[in-house]
């Protein structure tokens, strides 16, 4: 009974004026960093932390939370309108989403996700007002080696995102297992293929390889279409608004299941929150009975992961309460917001401090309403993005993402990072490699060899006799049989490329060296590892290297028509070539170089857009200007870093 | 510069005589209108992180002038980029001061190639102690330190971040003790507890910050007893048993019980050096070659932040019942803890490699 009254208590300061205030700021501040590619909640949160110091409690979890609740909703609107997620937590919802964007019905795919999300993000306020009551016994059950488990799981997803070819998806995701080797290893603190960059010790920021992989080929491809993104004419763009709300009644319960699979998996130790939305859109595509439609706009593939996205803030916050551990990184912050805010999160924090529990859980819960509310408003006006001419969204877009890289860890190899992995995805889109793969294959990595290692060292083989762990592997079995067996009875795919001529086979070949260097690499660094350090990436760079072997075998010596060749460049015509785009951005970071960020995005908008659009015209100049300035007030209201460049010694103002 | 020298002795001298902060604030180092930047070479909501923010707000309003203190987070590599960059381009003028955790210390004292400052040279301005006990699940069937000698037969694992850091000096103390201990990496902090809770890893141990507020409830629901402290200085440089557990024997009584002669030599030399560190678990320095005058302004005002009543709660929460080490207490127990010799040194890296085929 005493646990309803402190609920009510806590609903009703949460209404009262400063709180509600606070929890709109939040909200507002999230729905910014969530529409802005690249950053995301993490980076949210840890602009707001400098203001949460000294604050009262329930006032700063207010805004916290509300920024959490809304960057997983409002970073719908990059990744459907642009195919650009907006944060890394939802790269999933571009693969359906964007398509439908480009078909014109944007506003229908914005709407659908928000419901979707509404849906999750309340259900998972709920999971987590009954979890944290419940929970304890679950989470403690799930050991180390069932954590190795549901990584094994998660990875058994790569199985439906292969892309043009299922051994070609498996290739990439290998690469992703390897390169995610990089830096320390963990069992033995040695280094692994750092180059002796300091830079490369904590190995490839996920922020990096996220947006570029992702970000960098969509934003050449919206510049060498030359077209607006959206196909459709102007008028029809902000209709479809009710059909997405209905799309959602009509798959409730989709939403239902992937909500649950959000809460459930974020509550979860071992995955962090990052594979979660590539899960839920596995579930979808596995679960469906027509899936011919996947990837090119089904509104499914929007649901999905849009309602787990969002559950699983909810119940990645399970663990941060009932034992002080983060369900994920952003959680990691919002811990360290809690304890600067006076309070110490950890085991007995639910008890203690159990009103501050329930403004978490009524801030979630009512920022995720408001949140979709204004996403919802927004829908109209933000879609008509989708009708700008491409040379203006182009440039800006580059700026913001490079200034987002920069954030990670504010090194100027960030920038070099990010445009050697924008590079390789605009190559891997061309020739048909899957990127969702990769990103997966790198993110479970160090989860993976970690989990490995731990379940051993503690248990021997012995884990593999726990209950659970055994569960988890008919689970896994059951995941992978789906897969197989629904991709033996599929039709061939028709890539609409005809038979490769030889041109085709040396170009794609050429790219596949990459892949097969990278792989040598690792293998001969790997041989000078002590055993432990070098038994995972060993394994993972021969196993790549020989099904990237059995690729070459067929690019080689294969038919024509073997559908394991793909280049994009003969199914579109009028393209620029990218060497063109990779050349702007080399431009761009020499710029940055010389002139600061501030200076050389401005002059490089204004540039591009002449370029684009000529001639120039005033409207080029006003947002030339309006980029700068915006960078400027940025660095100054929020000390946000900038790379440091020759000119900022001579001239105090820049940052 | 001779002027300069008289100058920061007799403000020396003078503020040692009157002990107390009032006088240094009137000196002439006045930051009105400044911006004061701290690196945080770890990332926003970390414990370095929380640390920082703890003195950074406090500082403005203690400094002479009121400037603003903003916190810069610059993570990655265990500290050590954002340290390099400390080393590189804060400038000694007072604008610029540093919030360090004892292992991105241990990663320059242990020669990483790419701890590219020199840390001796730095001018500590507090170092704030995380004193340490051991702990074992009572899976293991201890419940206490009077059972040391059983826990000798069974197989105890132990969970860290890495080899890096003050692990080393952990594992090198239990086996003088005699234990068997296998350590399992990449597990540390909140994931840690849990582990031990589960009884997957079955020897932790903890701050008194990290005992009270998560291990004190599983003690007394009879899951983990703790086993021993690794003790803590007294006013004179005895190492005494840490006043947060009194009734615990310190590491060197239960060396002494089972090897019945007291720790002695490089063991002890070293032991002793773990103390320094835990002692400087979190700290903010100043660069080198800061002038005398700032150096002491920013030590009045780091005095003054503690001793405020004002503060008192906050404080009392936030630094536990050790003694901080401020100024040239600072300097004092920094010297002592980075004194690694090459005798040291060896002796450390071929027990590493031996025991667990480790490099240092």
């Amino acid at each position: 009974m005493d646990v309803w009254v402190t609920a009510l208590d806590a609903l009703t300061t949460l209404f009262s004026p400063g709180h509600l205030s606070y929890l709109l700021l939040g909200v507002l501040v999230g729905l910014g960093v969530g529409i802005l590619p690249g950053l995301g909640g993490l980076a949210g949160l840890s602009l707001l932390l400098p203001f949460v110091y000294g604050m009262e409690p329930s006032q700063a979890l207010a805004m916290m939370v509300g920024l959490l609740a809304i960057t997983t909703t409002s970073d719908t609107f990059p990744s459907v309108l642009m195919g650009i997620p907006g944060t890394s937590g939802s790269q999933a919802t571009v693969m359906d989403g964007f398509p439908m964007a480009k078909r014109g019905e944007a506003a229908r795919a914005l709407s659908a996700a928000f419901g979707a999300s509404l849906f999750g993000g309340v259900f998972g306020a709920v999971i987590l007002s009954i979890a944290i009551l419940f929970a304890r016994p679950l989470i403690l059950m799930m050991g180390f080696g069932e954590q190795l488990m549901l990584v094994l799981f998660a990875l058994t997803m790569v199985g439906i995102l292969t892309g043009s070819h299922p051994l070609k998806g498996l290739a990439a995701c290998g690469v992703g297992l390897v390169l995610g080797t990089i830096g320390f290893a963990t069992s033995t603190g040695e280094l692994r293929m750092a180059l002796g960059q300091t830079y490369l010790y904590d190995g490839f920021p996920l922020l990096i390889i996220a947006i570029g992989l992702f970000a960098i080929p969509e934003i050449f491809e919206i510049l060498g279409r030359k077209q607006t993104i959206s196909s459709s004419s102007q008028q029809k763009l902000g209709h479809g608004t009710v059909a997405g709300l209905r799309d959602v009644l009509r798959h409730k319960w989709l939403v239902l299941r992937c909500s649950g699979i959000g809460a459930l998996i974020g509550m979860l130790p071992g995955l962090g929150g990052v594979v979660i939305d590539w899960i839920a859109y596995g579930h979808v595509v596995q679960s469906a009975r027509d899936k011919s439609r996947f990837g090119k706009g089904d509104v499914r593939g929007v649901l999905a992961p849009e309602s787990a996205n969002n559950a699983k803030e909810g119940g990645s916050l399970v663990p941060t309460l009932l034992f002080g551990v983060p369900g994920s990184a952003t959680m990691a912050v919002l811990l360290g917001g809690l304890v600067l805010v006076g309070i110490e999160p950890g085991a007995g924090m639910v008890q203690r401090n159990l009103d501050l529990t329930f403004t978490i859980i009524w801030s979630l819960a009512i920022a995720n309403i408001v949140g979709t509310l204004v996403c919802l408003s927004l829908v109209r006006p933000i879609s008509k993005l989708t009708t700008i001419p491409y040379g203006y969204i182009g440039p800006v877009v580059i700026v913001i993402v490079f200034s987002a890289a920069f954030q990670a860890t504010r090194d100027w190899l960030d920038l070099i990072a990010l445009f050697g992995v924008g590079v390789l995805g605009v190559y891997m889109k061309r020739f048909g490699w899957s990127r969702p793969a990769l990103l997966i294959g790198f993110f479970l990595s160090k989860g993976l060899e970690d989990s490995v290692y731990q379940a051993t060292q503690i248990y021997g083989f012995s884990f593999l006799q726990r209950p659970i762990v055994i569960l988890l592997i008919l689970v896994i079995i059951a995941s992978v049989t789906i897969t197989f067996v629904r991709a033996r009875n599929a039709p061939e795919p028709d890539t609409g490329q005809g038979p490769a001529t030889r041109s085709v086979r040396v170009r794609e070949m050429g790219f596949l060296l990459v892949f097969a260097a990278l792989c040598i690499w690792a293998f001969f660094d790997a041989l000078q590892r002590t055993y432990l350090a070098q038994i995972f990436p060993l394994g993972a760079s021969i196993v790549t290297g020989a099904i990237l072997a059995v690729i070459a075998y067929r690019f080689a010596r294969g038919s024509g028509a073997d559908s394991i060749h793909y280049d994009e460049v003969r199914t579109r015509d009028g393209r620029r070539t990218v060497h063109v785009y990779i050349g702007w951005l080399i431009g761009f970071l020499i710029a940055v170089y010389l002139l600061g960020l501030v200076l050389a995005a401005g002059l490089f908008v204004l540039a591009m857009i002449v370029f684009e659009l000529r001639p120039l015209t005033w409207q080029g100049v006003v947002v030339a200007i309006m980029v700068s300035a915006l960078l400027l007030l940025l660095s100054h209201v929020l000390n946000l870093k900038f790379p440091p460049s020759l000119l900022q010694p001579l001239v105090p103002f820049l940052p | 510069m001779k002027q300069n020298f008289l100058a920061a002795a007799a403000a020396a001298v003078l503020s040692s005589a009157f002990g107390t902060s009032s006088l240094a604030q009137e000196s002439t180092v006045d930051f009105s209108g400044k911006r004061i930047e701290m690196i945080v070479p770890f990332k926003a909501g970390g414990a370095t992180d929380v640390y920082g923010r703890f003195f950074a707000g406090k500082l403005g309003e203690h400094l002479p002038g009121n400037p603003t203190v903003v916190v810069s987070n610059i993570p990655g590599a265990g500290g050590m980029p954002g340290a390099n960059q400390f080393e590189a381009r804060a400038e000694p003028d007072g604008t610029a001061l540093i919030a360090m955790t004892v292992s991105t210390q241990l990663n320059w004292l242990f020669e990483d190639p790419a701890a590219q400052f020199d840390l001796k040279e730095w001018r500590p301005l507090i170092l704030t102690p995380q004193r340490e006990v051991a702990l074992v699940h009572t899976d293991t069937g201890a419940s206490g330190p009077e059972d040391i000698e059983a826990l000798q037969d069974v197989e105890l694992r132990y969970a860290d971040h890495s080899v890096r850091g003050l692990s080393i000096f952990r594992l090198l103390g239990f086996d003088g003790l005699d234990l068997d201990v296998t350590p399992v990496w990449g597990v540390s902090g909140g994931p840690a507890r849990i582990a031990m809770e589960r009884g997957e890893i079955n020897l932790a141990f903890a701050s008194s910050a990290a005992y009270r507020k998560d291990y004190a409830s599983m003690v007394d629901s009879g899951i983990v007893t703790p086993i021993f402290s690794y003790g803590d200085f007294d006013a004179d440089g005895n190492i005494v048993r840490d006043p947060t557990f009194p009734e615990l024997p310190t590491y060197l009584e239960l060396y002494e019980q089972i090897n019945g002669s007291d720790l002695s030599g490089s063991e002890r030399a070293l032991y002793e050096m773990h103390l320094q560190f835990t002692g400087a678990s979190k700290s903010l320095f100043l660069p080198a070659d800061t002038p005398d005058d700032i150096y002491d302004a920013y030590v009045a005002a780091i005095r003054d932040i503690i001793d405020d009543p004002a503060y008192a709660e906050e404080n009392a929460k936030f630094f536990g019942e050790h003694d901080q080490a401020v100024g040239d207490k600072a300097r004092a127990n920094m010297d002592q803890a980075l004194a690694l010799g090459d005798d040291l040194r060896g002796y450390l890296g071929d027990w590493l490699k031996k025991k667990y085929d480790l490099d240092l």
